[in-house]
């Protein structure tokens, strides 16, 4: 029998770790306020914005549908129309896909209010191009229209 | 000798120290929305109105895209003076658009007569579509507390389009005329409320009002050639 005990240690104090969920949430917090959902891009055309100085903010929770026009990458004038993830081979594809979107209540409700629809356009796009598409808009009874441009500071 | 204990540190602050982060990049930070120019297409079943001549403000833009203003050619810059000059020309200029005059007192009246119309004819859509402009236009006056001289309802920019017309021009000319057009509210806004057009926010209700009464003496009159007929 010894007066020394050899085995017995002394343990470092545990590291309060209270704040770490405060830390985490702060993280989390942050990144949701800062992230800035990117806008669509079409991955199948080339678009070249254009920027004007009087600009209006897109309202906020809106439904929408997207068209872009714009050149086919590695072709000098090929400018084609792509309705949300697809290119269109004819116009009155642009009509069905509306006339379909329309019988979807979450969308009918809104028609007249809150249905958008969204245009981003190339810069060198021949207005012929775009007629035709709001012909078929007009056809489908869908008359809102806003063209995404960059702001000219 | 008994090695002193370590204390524990106290954490209870950091919760705070946080939280003060997080409020400060709550404030800082801001959220850019996409930017777009609006446009709503004309109706297939739109009354296309019979316009005078003088009541247009034409504007071209041929497949060089080359710009024209009534017919002669112009800069591009040029439009914004156009469209100034079209919303408030002197009275007695040549040409000039036929405004109307707008009081409170000739807004009652004619909504009375509307009203009296419409108790005759209930289900007439122009009058309906005319009623609505005057209470607009009474809500207009009351606002302003005072009357004011206004485009008449067929009056509009007509924009017409080569269809080799390239679609950076279409959204040039577009925004050459929403400049000059809201340079005109602009000034009208400081002179009757003292703030800038651009100050006002259409989410709060007072500044909502004094909106829809500038747009009612400066409304937004764009029309694609395509649906009008020339007296």
């Amino acid at each position: 029998m010894s007066k020394f005990s050899k085995g017995k240690k002394k343990k470092d104090p545990a590291i309060s770790t209270a704040a770490l969920p405060d830390i985490v949430f702060m993280l989390l917090f942050f990144f949701m306020v800062t992230t800035v959902f990117k806008e669509k891009e079409s991955k199948k055309l080339e678009i070249d914005k254009v920027a004007i100085k009087e600009t209006i903010d897109l309202e906020k929770n809106i439904k929408a549908s997207y068209f872009w026009i714009g050149r086919v990458p590695g072709k000098v004038d090929d400018f084609r129309v792509q309705l949300d993830d697809d290119l269109i081979n004819d116009y009155s594809e642009i009509r069905d896909y509306l006339t379909k979107l329309r019988k979807n209540p979450e969308y009918s409700q809104v028609w007249d209010s809150r249905f958008f629809n969204v245009f981003k356009v190339d810069k060198k796009t021949e207005m012929r191009i775009v007629r035709k598409v709001h012909d078929e808009l007009k056809e489908a009874e869908a008359f809102k229209v806003v063209y995404s441009v960059n702001r000219e500071k | 000798m008994a090695k002193r204990e370590i204390e524990e540190i106290n954490a209870g602050s950091m919760a705070d120290i946080a939280f003060l982060l997080l409020i400060f990049f709550l404030i800082t930070t801001t959220m850019n929305l996409p930017q777009v120019h609006e446009e709503r297409l004309p109706q297939k079943s739109d009354v296309e109105f019979l316009l005078n001549e003088r009541n247009v403000l034409q504007i071209m833009a041929n497949k060089n895209d080359k710009i024209g203003i009534e017919g002669e050619f112009a800069d591009i810059s040029d439009i914004q003076g156009a469209v100034k000059k079209f919303y408030q020309h002197k009275n007695g200029t040549a040409n000039q658009p036929e405004y109307i005059e707008v009081t409170r007192k000739i807004c009652e009246d004619t909504l009375e007569s509307l009203e009296n119309a419409l108790n005759v004819y209930p289900d007439a859509p122009l009058f309906k579509i005319e009623q609505d402009a005057w209470s607009r236009r009474l809500n207009a006056c009351l606002a302003f507390g005072d009357g004011f001289q206004t485009l008449p309802n067929n009056a509009t920019v007509s924009i017409q389009l080569d269809n080799s017309t390239k679609y950076v021009t279409y959204m040039s000319v577009l925004d050459q005329i929403m400049q000059g057009l809201n340079t005109l509210r602009d000034s009208l806004c400081r002179e009757k409320f003292g703030v800038s057009f651009e100050k006002l926010n259409d989410k709060v209700e007072s500044d909502k009002q004094k909106i829809s009464a500038i747009r009612q003496v400066y409304p937004k009159k764009i029309m694609k050639e395509k649906n009008r007929s020339v007296q």
